[in-house]
């Protein structure tokens, strides 16, 4: 049975269009062909984030309260001094016992490419396997704030899972006198859970915390975030505790991987 | 139908990257905005271009690829929600009036992320939804498709064909 002319033409366009489509987009996408154009508009979105963070948000909010953030960055900076000091002395006793630095890292450049959408904690970023990136090795901002870990690599991107994510898990010191360990959950929103701090050490609200170096790939001393609340039940084992991140990763537009180069 | 194929493909890769490279970076709410859902909505429903339902397919190949999606299986409920709409679309809604176009809108959104947050739920957990932010999220979504429906249904009776030539997607 023969059809008309104009319905083979009309069946024809129905599997053309989707067929190229689909194409388009599986050649597109495993090429990064997008890159060049992602760039520039992940950079303008990250800018104007920013610019509506400092002057439009609401009084109290976690990361827009422009006067508590900079009392914050003050006592950071004397935090800093003090830990400084500590390292010199620490580089000190190393010296002495005869250690060698196990830790030289190599930064990796990467620009965000795409965020995923509302409450979700991954972004794609433009470097990959033949840039020797590795699956778990830390993404930081900034001189060393941890924002996190990369999820799945390819050859030229990969995936990052962000630490706020409710299944990230990091391994945290927290900057006290008994450099107390704990592990930060995400929450799926804009803040940190601390878990499994032993109730007899210290933990008190603007407590830094910093990643432990337990993990393998993960350098110690990158800053994670600050204490906000703690949750201590005298009848548990642990101490619980409420995590700001120490800035909103979604103001960054670039990024960069650590990889610790082997031993020479 | 080259130039027709061309625009095709183009104005979804257009619409698609600055939705998940600029619209997603900006501050909740307006990372929220479904730009591509409500573009394909828009053209289905009410401009009658049925096959506009496959960027939704390619949406959900593009974010599984890019592992930005709420779930790992994107493709499989964008899928669900473009049959959806142009099942909704040929018979059950008509293309010339405002309840269709937010009735098509409002069910195809709903088997979308109701599909999406089921699958969270069962691969995930209860820990995977922070009740409160999932549904800002669900709300400002429906939300903005409504207004941007609403806006595009009183611009479109003036602008329908304008938009198609400019668009080059067939009327």
């Amino acid at each position: 049975m023969r059809f008309p002319a104009w319905k083979n033409r009309l069946s024809f366009r129905k599997l053309l269009f989707p067929a190229f489509l689909l194409g388009a987009v599986f050649f597109v996408a495993s090429l990064g062909l997008l890159k060049t154009v992602q760039r520039p508009l992940s950079a303008f979105g990250s800018s104007f984030r920013s610019l509506w963070f400092h002057s439009v948000a609401e009084d109290g909010s976690v990361l827009g309260n422009r006067t508590r953030m900079e009392e914050r960055i003050l006592h950071l900076l004397e935090k800093e001094a003090s830990c400084q000091q500590l390292e010199t002395e620490m580089q000190n006793v190393k010296q002495q016992l005869g250690f060698f630095d196990r830790r030289p890292l190599e930064r990796i450049p990467a620009s965000v490419l795409v965020q995923a959408p509302g409450p979700l904690n991954t972004f794609f970023i433009d470097r990959g396997s033949a840039d020797g990136v590795e699956a778990g090795d830390p993404v930081v901002v900034a001189e060393g704030v941890l924002i996190g870990k990369v999820l799945k690599v390819a050859n030229h991107h990969a995936t990052v899972l962000s630490i706020l994510d409710p299944s990230s898990r990091v391994a945290v010191a927290v900057l006290n006198r008994s450099h107390s360990l704990g592990l930060v959950q995400g929450m799926g929103g804009s803040v940190l859970a601390l878990h499994f701090v032993p109730q007899e050490e210290p933990l008190a609200p603007e407590d830094l915390l910093v990643t432990s170096g337990l993990e393998p790939g993960m350098p110690s001393g990158l800053l994670v975030g600050i204490v906000n609340r703690v949750q201590a039940d005298p009848s548990a084992p642990f101490q619980e505790g409420l995590i700001e991140p120490i800035l909103d990763s979604k103001q960054y537009h670039f990024v960069s991987v650590l990889r610790s180069r082997p031993y020479d | 139908m080259g130039i027709s194929l061309f625009f095709f493909v183009a104005w979804f890769f257009v619409f698609a990257v600055v939705e998940h490279a600029w619209v997603s970076v900006l501050p909740f709410p307006f990372s929220s905005f479904p730009l591509v859902f409500l573009c394909v909505i828009y053209w289905v429903q009410s401009v009658g271009v049925r096959q506009v339902a496959w960027w939704l397919v390619a949406q959900g190949i593009l974010l599984d690829f890019w592992k930005v999606g709420w779930t790992s299986t994107e493709t499989v409920w964008f899928s669900f929600s473009a049959v959806a709409l142009v099942i909704l679309s040929r018979r059950f809604f008509s293309n010339h009036s405002l309840y269709g176009l937010l009735g098509c809108g409002l069910f195809s959104l709903a088997i979308l992320d109701g599909s999406r947050l089921i699958s969270l739920l069962l691969w995930n957990g209860m820990e995977s939804l922070d009740g409160r932010t999932w549904l800002a999220v669900i709300g400002w979504r429906v939300g903005w498709m409504v207004g941007g429906l609403f806006l595009a249904f009183l611009v479109s009776e003036r602008l329908r064909r304008p938009l198609s030539r400019f668009f080059h997607l067939w009327h």
